[in-house]
C-alpha cells in the first residue's frame, strides 16, 4: 500500500513495474554496505567458478618437502602440515561452501513456502498441525539438533559422504523458520481485495496461492534467504570443524580451520586464511540481506 | 491474578511441546538408524551381542511399546547408561552441565554489557558515522565463525604472549588451573562456589580461565542483540509519548534514559531469551576449542563414539532447557508489558 504513490497511475502496468524496480535499484545503490555485500558475493561466486584457473597448485597435491611453509611468493597463504597449498585449497573451498548453502536454503525454502502457504491460506486444523510441527523442531537449538541428526545418519551409513547428511540435517532444522515467516506474511496478504477479486473471477485455490499471494510475500522471503545462506555456510563450517562434515583432507573451510587448530603456534596461517574466507563470505550475504531489507521494506523508507 | 493465569496457561501449553521433544529424540535414535541394535553394539559386534543389545533396549518390540519404555524410564529420570563412560547418562550430565551453564551465563553478561549499550548508542546516532561503524561491527559479529575467533583469541592472548613474555595473558584451555583445587561443590559454578567458600585462589583462576571462552561464545549472539536493540530503540523514539516528553521540556538525554530505553528493552529481552539456544549450540564449538569440560565437550565425545543414550540425553536436556528459557522470557514479557496478558 505504501508503495502505491511511487507508481504513476497513468503509466501502463509493465512500465509501472519497471519504474518501481528502478526506484528500488536507486535505493539499493544509495546503501554502501549493501553494495559492498553484493560485491563480496559476486567475487566469491567468481572465485568458486574460476578456482581451477586462479589456483597456483593442485589443492590435493601433497608436497613432503614444503610442509608448514609460511606465506611466500610461491605459496601465497603458506602450506599445511602435508605441504598442500592453502591458497589453492581456500579457492576450491568456495565452491563447496556455496553449494552447501544454496542446496540447503533451496530445500528449506521449498518446504517452508509450501507448508507456510498452506497453513496461512487454509487456516483451521491444517494450520494447527503444521504450526505445532514447526514448534517442536524450533524447540531445539538448531546446531545441536543438526549435530544429533548428522551423527545418527552417519552412524547408520558410515561409508557415505558425510557432507550429504550435513545438508539434510541443516535443511531439516532450517525449514520451520520459513514456515513461520511465510505463514505470517500470507495471513496479512490474503486479506487484500485483489485476492477476493481473483476468487470472484473464478480462480481456484492453487492459482490464487501461486499467482496472487506468493508473489506478494516474496520480499521478506528473499531477505531472510539471503541472510540464511550466510548462516547455513557458517553452520556447515562449524559442523565440519568438529568433525561432522567434510572428510579429513577435503578443501573445506571448516575442516581446514580444524587442521590448523592443531598447529596454531607452529603455523598460524593454516587456520587463519580459511576462517577469514568464511567470515568474508558470510558477511557478504549478511550485508546484502540487510541492505535489501531496507530497500524492500517500505516501512523503513522514512 | 491475571499474571498467575497466564503462567498456568503457558505451563499447560508446555506439555505438548515436551511430548514433541521426546518424540523427536526418540525418532532420531530409534527410527533413523535402520538397525539401531547394530549401531549401538558397535560395528564389530557378533550377532549374539547385537541380539543381547536388542533385547536390553526392547528393539524387537513394536515402536509404540518402545516409546512407552523410553517414556517410562524418562519420567523416572532415567536417561539410560552411557556405554563410553559406563555411567548413567544422568550422572554424566549432572557433572558436565554446570560448566556449560556458567560459561553461557558469563557470555550472556558480556552480551548485555556490550551489546545493549552499543545498540542504544547506534540508534541515538542514527545514520552518523558511529551508527555505521556499530552496524558493520554487529553484522561482522553475526558473520563470525566463532570457532575461528576462539582460535585467534587463543593465539593472541595465550600462545604468543606465552612465547614473547614467557607467560600467557589468559590460560588457553581448561576451567581452572592445573595446580589449583576446584572449589567445594555447592552450585557447580566455579565462580559462585569460590565466592561462597571464600576461596580467592580458585576465584582468580576460574575467572582467568572463563574470559576467553566467554568472549568467544558471546559473539554467537552479540550481533543480533545489537541489531534488535538498535531497531527497537528507533521504533520507540518515533512514538508519540517520546515527543510529548520532549515537548513538556525534558532534555534529550533524560527522555532517552527514562522513557525510550526502558520501553525498547522489551524486544531485546525476548530475543535475548530466544538466542539462548544459539548460545548452547555455540557452546559446543567453544568448549571444543578451550577444552571446557561442559555439555559441548561431552556431546561431541558422545557423537564421536556413537554413544546413543548420551546423544539422546543431551539433545533432550538442551531442548528442555531451551524451552524453559523461552517460557521464562514469555513470563517476563507479560510482566513487563501488561497488554500481552490482558489481550491474550
Amino acid at each position: 500500500m505504501a508503495t502505491a504513490p511511487m507508481v504513476d497511475p497513468d503509466v501502463p502496468i509493465d512500465n509501472a513495474l519497471a519504474q518501481e524496480f528502478r526506484y528500488k535499484m536507486y535505493l539499493f545503490k544509495k546503501s554502501p554496505l549493501a553494495i559492498i555485500g553484493l560485491f563480496i558475493i559476486i567475487t566469491i561466486i567468481m572465485i568458486a567458478f574460476l578456482a581451477p584457473y586462479l589456483a597456483t597448485h593442485d589443492p590435493e597435491e601433497i608436497d613432503p618437502y614444503n610442509r608448514h611453509d609460511p606465506p611466500s611468493e610461491d605459496h601465497y597463504f603458506g602450506t599445511d602440515d602435508l605441504g598442500r597449498d592453502i591458497y589453492s585449497m581456500v579457492l576450491h573451498g568456495a565452491h563447496l561452501s556455496l553449494r552447501i548453502g544454496i542446496i540447503v536454503v533451496s530445500i528449506a525454502l521449498l518446504i517452508g513456502i509450501t507448508l507456510g502457504l498452506t497453513a496461512g491460506y487454509y487456516g483451521g486444523w491444517v494450520d494447527e498441525i503444521i504450526m505445532r510441527g514447526t514448534d517442536i523442531v524450533l524447540a531445539f537449538p538448531g546446531l545441536i539438533l543438526a549435530m544429533a541428526i548428522v551423527a545418527t545418519l552417519v552412524a547408520n551409513d558410515p561409508k557415505s559422504d558425510k557432507l550429504f547428511y550435513v545438508m539434510i540435517a541443516l535443511a531439516a532444522v532450517g525449514w520451520p523458520g520459513y514456515v513461520r515467516l511465510v505463514r505470517g506474511t500470507v495471513l496479512s496478504v490474503k486479506e487484500n481485495t485483489y485476492v477476493e477479486a481473483a476468487r470472484s473471477l473464478g480462480a481456484g485455490n492453487g492459482r490464487i496461492m501461486r499467482r496472487h499471494i506468493l508473489p506478494n510475500c516474496l520480499s521478506p522471503i528473499i531477505v531472510t534467504a539471503s541472510m540464511n545462506l550466510g548462516s547455513v555456510i557458517l553452520a556447515a563450517a562449524g559442523l565440519s570443524f568438529i568433525g561432522l562434515g567434510a572428510e579429513a583432507g577435503t578443501a573445506e573451510w571448516g575442516q581446514m580451520v580444524a587442521v590448523g587448530s592443531e598447529f596454531l603456534v607452529k603455523s598460524w596461517w593454516i587456520a587463519t586464511f580459511p576462517g577469514l574466507f568464511i567470515l568474508i563470505t558470510v558477511l557478504g550475504f549478511n550485508l546484502f540481506g540487510d541492505g535489501l531489507r531496507d530497500v524492500l521494506d517500505p516501512k523503513l523508507r522514512r | 491474578m491475571k499474571l498467575f493465569e497466564f503462567i498456568v496457561r503457558r505451563l499447560l501449553l508446555l506439555i505438548p511441546v515436551l511430548i514433541g521433544l521426546s518424540l523427536v529424540t526418540f525418532a532420531i535414535s530409534h527410527l533413523i538408524p535402520a538397525n539401531p541394535g547394530k549401531a549401538w553394539a558397535g560395528e564389530k559386534a557378533t550377532p549374539e551381542v547385537i541380539e543381547q543389545v536388542e533385547d536390553e533396549y526392547h528393539l524387537n518390540d513394536p515402536l509404540h511399546m518402545q516409546y512407552f519404555y523410553y517414556m517410562s524410564d524418562l519420567l523416572q529420570g532415567d536417561l539410560g547408561d552411557s556405554p563410553t563412560t559406563n555411567r548413567p547418562v544422568r550422572e554424566d550430565i549432572e557433572s558436565y552441565f554446570p560448566a556449560t551453564f556458567e560459561l553461557t551465563l558469563v557470555a550472556m553478561t558480556i552480551v548485555v554489557l556490550v551489546g545493549i549499550p552499543l545498540g542504544i548508542f547506534s540508534a541515538v546516532k542514527r545514520n552518523k558515522l558511529p551508527d555505521h561503524l556499530i552496524r558493520l561491527f554487529s553484522l561482522m559479529g553475526s558473520s563470525m565463525p566463532i570457532f575461528w575467533l576462539g582460535l585467534l583469541l587463543q593465539m593472541a592472548f595465550s600462545f604468543y604472549p606465552g612465547i614473547v613474555f614467557g607467560i600467557p595473558l589468559f590460560p588457553p584451555k581448561g576451567r581452572i588451573g592445573a595446580f589449583v583445587d576446584a572449589p567445594d561443590r555447592i552450585t557447580g559454578l566455579y565462580i559462585v562456589d569460590s565466592v561462597l567458600t571464600l576461596n580467592g585462589e580458585a576465584l582468580l583462576s576460574s575467572l582467568a580461565h572463563i574470559i576467553l571462552p566467554a568472549v568467544t561464545l558471546s559473539f554467537a549472539i552479540l550481533g543480533i542483540i545489537m541489531r534488535i536493540t538498535r531497531s527497537s530503540m528507533l521504533d520507540v523514539m518515533n512514538k508519540e509519548y517520546i515527543k510529548t516528553a520532549r515537548a513538556k521540556g525534558l532534555s534529550y538525554n533524560e527522555v532517552i534514559q527514562k522513557h525510550a530505553v526502558k520501553n525498547a528493552m522489551i524486544p531485546t529481552v525476548t530475543i535475548l531469551g530466544m538466542s539462548f539456544g544459539g548460545l548452547l549450540g555455540g557452546a559446543v564449538l567453544t568448549e571444543t576449542i578451550f577444552a571446557w569440560p561442559g555439555m559441548g565437550t561431552y556431546s561431541l565425545q558422545a557423537i564421536q563414539h556413537l554413544d546413543f543414550p548420551a546423544i539422546m540425553g543431551f539433545t533432550l536436556l538442551i531442548g528442555f532447557v531451551y524451552v524453559i528459557a523461552n517460557l521464562v522470557v514469555d513470563i517476563m514479557y507479560a510482566y513487563l508489558d501488561p497488554r500481552i496478558r490482558l489481550g491474550g
